[in-house]
């Protein structure tokens, strides 16, 4: 578990490859080069992407806006990531000052955010105020 | 109605700061009337009864199209997509509480009620277009104005009437 704690902030400088909603505009977002690094998703959370001046696109939103807006993310670099206690809610910093904001918004049992690695191992925020790492399911080859 | 009367700026900086300290005015009020009714609507009245309408306090809070969490440093009490019937058993424990601050972010208009026990209501706004025409939430002010925050990142103050008021609780 203590050895996972680094493997966040290890994506700081890797640029985004794919970003994409679901046709409920849940968020995944690829992180990576030519090969994937990790993958955010949102599970049960709100989420907005804006700059200091200017939203720019979240999850209320028409469908089709969002699919556009999200065009232009890949590209970006994470620069960070900030949660904050005791919701989990998360702010992911990229190197153009843009923020990707993410507000959990149930309290009943659903988890909120993951993210996950390629060799399974993944962070997940929620439900409540839990948040923790799993590893891979010994039952996968 | 975009725009504002007193002469305010929406898109000014400042001029949120100058709103955001009438909306300060709720500040020592305590709420009663908390009040859920369909989806995530709620609505919250803040101080003595109006004596044109004593069903609605001298300041009321409409939270709208937002999502939005009531928390404590410690714990998420509820949560803007939590079950109906948690909402209507939960939404109630908002009143008697005594709002000791109100903060309105730029550009998001998201928005922070603080309350005497430590726990602090947050909207999240989700829809950042102007063209929705959707409103986020409302502060009703004591004159018989509103505060508007929405549609995006556009607010305003406008006259309170009947299309802006929001069902109360009873």
């Amino acid at each position: 578990m203590t050895g996972q704690r680094d493997r966040i902030p290890s994506l700081y400088g890797t640029p985004v490859r794919r970003a994409t909603v679901d046709d409920q505009n849940a968020l995944t977002v690829e992180f990576g080069g030519s090969e994937r690094a990790a993958v955010f998703t949102t599970i049960a959370s709100a989420w907005r992407w804006e700059t200091a001046d200017r939203m720019i696109i979240a999850s209320g939103d028409d469908h089709d806006a969002v699919v556009a807006a999200l065009s232009d993310l890949p590209g970006q670099t994470l620069t960070g990531v900030r949660t904050q206690r005791p919701s989990a809610a998360a702010l992911l910093s990229f190197d153009d000052d843009s923020v990707l904001l993410v507000f959990p918004v149930t309290s009943d049992g659903s988890e909120y955010w993951s993210v996950e690695f390629p060799d399974g191992w993944a962070f997940t925020a929620g439900p409540g105020t839990d948040a923790g790492w799993d590893g891979p399911d010994p039952a996968d080859p | 109605m975009l725009g504002t009367d007193d002469g305010m700026d929406m898109m000014n900086p400042d001029d949120l700061a100058r709103a955001v300290k009438l909306l300060n005015g709720v500040r020592g009020l305590t709420a009663w009337g908390a009040h859920h009714s369909v989806g995530s609507l709620v609505s919250v009245e803040f101080g003595e009864p109006r004596t044109d309408d004593p069903a609605r306090g001298r300041y009321g809070l409409f939270l709208y199209q937002t999502a939005w969490r009531w928390e404590t440093d410690q714990e998420i009490l509820m949560s803007s997509e939590d079950p109906p019937a948690t909402l209507r058993e939960t939404v109630p424990r908002l009143n008697s509480r005594t709002v000791t601050a109100v903060r309105v972010e730029s550009p998001s208009l998201s928005a922070r009620f603080d309350f005497d026990d430590g726990s602090r209501l947050r909207t999240f706004t989700i829809r950042t277009l102007a063209e929705d025409a959707t409103e986020h939430w409302m502060m009703f002010l004591p004159d018989n104005r509103v505060f508007v925050a929405g549609p995006g990142g556009h607010w305003s103050i406008e006259a309170a009437n009947q299309n802006n008021q929001p069902e109360v609780g009873r």
